[in-house]
């Protein structure tokens, strides 16, 4: 065995939820409530123009129509929505020019996370937007990128910087009428990532965001806006983190994505926002629109997500193959724990001729938690020779938790090959007495299957968070092998 | 305006239900009349009905039934299956057919209509009717406890083994007012016995059937059953099979769907045994404005049992295929061996296909999968046939008979089986030309 996986088992043994501190940072917060008062402040707050003022408040207005939706196979108390504090942001919100600028404490929380915000860590590569609570705290390598022309910052300053590209693109993909929680998201969302890769450019390094929801009774709504021109490529990463608390917070975000002609995306999330305890207390609801439009021919979008986090998780990031030739892959491993519940999956649409998709969902349930995979391929008239393959995988550790795969096919063209397989099994005791035969002990044995069973998926991810992902996989595990 | 309009029918339900009197089912009538009037019928907006659109049918008055048939005018010759010794029950428009039909009652079997078994074996017939088929599930179910005349019953007392097939012939036809049936069937198979049941439909003009099948499987017992819908020309079917296993009970059914229709199968087994085995074959040929939707559940509730389900289709142009199915697996059922396979091939593009299938497991010790494709015929093995001098047409009807074979292989009875190929290939021959 490798050092590396000596490493993933020793802290199986000890660790828990590692970044559930709080951070000390002044911080303004926006008393609780929503109204059109609450959205005017946000606005204003940020100093935005009449037009996206306007959007909001027609989403808002929208939202008030919609009833929360029940269809989906998780359980939890009904949200108050006035209950939520919808701003959050740390205190002196001047934009920095230079890290030293930086209020100490928030150097110090994305340090503990182990978030390269450091120039000097220029080896690691990677550009980082960082989102705490409502706005991003600063946003590194902007020089480097805007020499090739590439665009990253926050929403905010997108809005002020790019209007003529934000509201083009801004909500093209997922319309604020899409579902009850894009609608409220497009209503009150604080900030986000924008990215804008030029025709032709490939991105020359991994573009990053992290969020930290860290205030106490705030829900947290971000948007993610990415727009890759003919011929650009990007790869683009977001982990997610939040401190442990007893009640559960709302975290409703909104990823659109958009791939011109023979352009490609590929975006990576490691999602680990605060589980909940032991018996279910706490954790983040993880309610998330992702969506991406392959507009041109040829074009590429790929998801990758490595699922730990969050009390329920509930999201389906989704292609739709409009341009033809193009691709949608989707690569998922969601592990739940406890009393954690997770209802993921995909949408593949397919519109245009000769469009691929390929699925790939990696389910791991353990303790008493739920894990579904619910998926949709549509393949419509229009998409001659369209292709897909899906397979869904789940494994079982423990008699008490549940596995359940809810797969749609909508095929409407008969030059269309759709394929499907799912498998749900348990670790095989063979397998495990094979390994213990040869020394290795039953949760060292465990941890090495899991990474072997999810390896599919893992290797998809860039490297630096493939190993991540691969500890954090081990860490969620603990205690429930046995 | 719909709400008002299924109002006015629950009302006039409960009268109808008055004007029944006394009866043994009364109370059974009594429960759907309530279950109806707070369920309704579904809607596309319902989960298990987002395919299958109910539009028509909700236009149908279901108190004005069907009409009476002159039996004499009826032939069965056509329908018959060549070679089989049978016992035949005959049903028109959801009544019993006395002189077409030749009713079975030995000291330990009987075959033959509901009322007749209400009278001649009351005590398994009320034991089991209304027990799985529950009328608070769906508004069908409710309606047809609440509507149906008759229907067959087929008993076999403990150890009985039969040595004839019962094959039960369902034969509707409407006007455009009266166009309604309901069949309330129901087959009894105590422990270790062994029965093997034929359900034909034939159509004979539009019309809507509403049947619902219970099967209580005993302690060793097993059943054989096959529901073929082979001549179904313009009518519609809502046909609904809830099956309840005792242990190492095995329940082995063949769904054969063709020649027209709008069918909806609902197809339910559940074990309340261990070491129970359940298998489920299904196939549908469809093209024009046809629509197939097969639904099934394999309830996994005890530990130790095993499923197959294998469902198959060829989809022409302008048809619709739906095929849903779904393992349940419960807590506990450790050792539960569940496999599920669906394959659909699209001759047009006209043709569509909506395919779920599901797994819900809450139990970790078990071997479960399913897979589904859609797809075309393979191009490489028509270029291959092809390349050896077979003509496209007949290289297509070969590959295409190769695929549904796998289903009709699984008929277990050598007659049927050779009666289904030969259908089957005329089948085939009628979707190749409208392609």
């Amino acid at each position: 065995m490798s050092n590396n996986e000596q490493d993933i088992l020793s802290q199986i043994t000890d660790e828990e939820y590692k970044y559930g501190f709080v951070s000390n940072i002044d911080q303004d917060i926006l008393e609780k409530g929503l109204s059109e008062d609450t959205i005017r402040f946000i606005s204003a707050k940020k100093g935005e123009p009449e037009w996206l003022l306007n959007w909001r408040l027609k989403a808002y207005r929208h939202w008030l129509t919609m009833t929360e939706p029940r269809w989906q196979n998780v359980q939890y108390p009904p949200i108050d929505y006035q209950a939520i504090s919808y701003y959050a942001s740390p205190k002196e919100g001047n934009k920095l020019n230079s890290l030293d600028e930086l209020d100490p404490e928030i150097k110090a929380t994305y340090d503990k996370l182990g978030i390269p915000l450091e120039e000097q860590l220029l080896l690691a590569g990677v550009a980082v937007d960082a989102v705490l609570d409502s706005v991003s705290v600063i946003t590194t390598y902007k020089e480097k990128l805007a020499e090739k022309g590439v665009i990253f910052s926050s929403i905010s300053e997108a809005v002020h910087e790019y209007p003529d590209l934000v509201k083009k693109y801004l909500g093209s993909v997922v319309p604020y009428t899409d579902n009850y929680f894009a609608a409220l998201n497009s209503a009150v969302f604080s900030d986000g990532s924008f990215v804008f890769i030029p025709k032709g450019v490939r991105c020359p390094m991994e573009l990053s965001t992290y969020f930290r929801i860290n205030a106490q009774g705030t829900g947290q709504f971000e948007r993610t806006l990415i727009v890759a021109e003919e011929s650009a490529y990007v790869s683009y990463l977001e982990g997610c983190t939040a401190p442990k608390r007893d009640e559960n917070q709302l975290h409703a975000a909104v990823v659109e994505l958009v791939a011109m002609a023979d352009a490609e995306i590929k975006y990576s999330t490691v999602q680990n926002w605060y589980p909940g305890d032991k018996d279910g207390k706490g954790g983040i609801y993880n309610f998330v629109t992702k969506r991406g439009v392959c507009m041109g021919n040829n074009a590429k979008i790929s998801w990758t997500q490595v699922e730990t986090g969050s009390s329920i998780t509930w999201k389906y990031p989704s292609v739709i193959l409009k341009g033809d030739n193009s691709i949608g892959e989707f690569y998922s491993v969601a592990l739940t724990n406890n009393m954690q519940q997770a209802d993921t999956g995909t949408k593949m649409i397919h519109i245009g001729k000769n469009t691929k998709s390929r699925i790939v969902s990696k389910g791991i349930s353990a303790g008493k938690s739920q894990n579904s995979y619910r998926g949709l391929v549509k393949v419509r008239k229009s998409a001659a020779g369209a292709r897909n393959y899906s397979q869904c995988d789940s494994l079982l550790m423990g008699d008490k938790c549940g596995a359940h795969t809810f797969p749609y096919f909508e095929i409407n063209n008969n030059s269309a090959t759709v394929e499907h397989e799912a498998t749900t099994s348990k670790i095989g005791e063979d397998i495990l007495f094979y390994c213990n035969q040869r020394g290795i002990s039953q949760e060292d044995a465990v941890a090495l299957i899991v990474n072997g069973y999810a390896k599919e998926v893992l290797d998809k991810l860039p490297m630096e968070f493939a190993v991540e992902a691969r500890k954090l996989l081990a860490i969620s595990l603990e205690g429930s092998v046995g | 305006m719909e709400n008002v309009l299924e109002h006015t029918l629950a009302d006039r339900l409960t009268a109808h239900l008055a004007s029944l009197g006394e009866q043994p089912l009364a109370a059974q009538r009594q429960e759907a009349a309530a279950a109806f009037s707070a369920l309704g019928l579904p809607d596309t907006t319902h989960e298990d009905w987002k395919y299958t659109n109910l539009t028509d049918v909700g236009r149908l008055d279901p108190l004005a039934g069907a009409p009476v048939i002159d039996l004499s005018t009826i032939e069965l010759g056509p329908y018959r299956i060549a070679g089989l010794d049978a016992v035949e029950l005959v049903f028109v428009n959801g009544r019993f057919a006395p002189s077409l039909s030749q009713e079975w009652h030995t000291g330990n079997q009987f075959a033959g209509s509901l009322q007749h078994a209400l009278v001649q074996i009351p005590e398994p017939v009320l034991a089991h009717l209304g027990q799985y088929a529950r009328v608070c599930e769906e508004g069908f179910t409710a309606l047809n406890t609440l509507l149906a005349h008759d229907g067959f019953v087929v008993y076999g007392a403990k150890n009985e083994r039969w040595d004839k097939t019962v094959v039960v012939y369902h034969l509707s036809t409407g006007t455009k007012e009266q166009c309604w049936t309901n069949t309330r069937n129901l087959v009894v198979a105590e422990a270790g016995c062994d029965v093997t049941i034929i359900e034909k439909y034939i159509s004979l003009s539009p019309v809507f059937d509403n049947d619902v099948l219970e099967i209580a499987v005993g302690a060793n017992a097993s059943v054989q059953h096959y529901k073929l819908q082979t001549r179904y020309g313009d009518a519609w079917h809502n046909g609904t099979t809830r099956v309840q296993q005792e242990r190492d009970s095995q329940y082995y059914n063949a769904t054969i769907s063709w020649s027209g229709g709008r069918v909806r199968n609902n197809l339910q087994a559940a074990h309340a045994g261990q070491h129970c085995e359940t298998n489920f074959y299904g196939l549908y040929l469809l093209d024009h404005d046809n629509l197939i939707d097969n639904h099934t559940l394999v309830d996994h509730a005890m530990p130790n049992c095993y499923s197959n389900e294998l469902y198959k289709g060829i989809v022409g142009a302008d048809g619709k295929a739906v095929f849903n199915g779904k393992i349940l697996v419960r807590p506990d059922a450790q050792k539960t061996n569940a496999y599920q396979s669906n394959a659909n091939i699209l001759l047009a593009d006209t043709g569509t296909i909506n395919a779920k299938p599901e797994l819900e497991i809450f139990a970790d010790d078990v071997k479960c999968s399913h897979g589904a494709t859609t797809g075309q015929l393979n191009q490489d093995e028509l270029f291959y046939l092809k390349a050896r001098g077979i003509p496209e047409d007949k290289a297509r009807t070969i590959l295409l008979t190769a695929f549904a074979g796998q289903v009709v292989e699984q008929v277990r009875i050598p007659a049927l089986r050779d009666d289904l190929l030969e259908q089957l290939m005329k089948e085939l021959h009628h979707l190749q030309i409208e392609f």
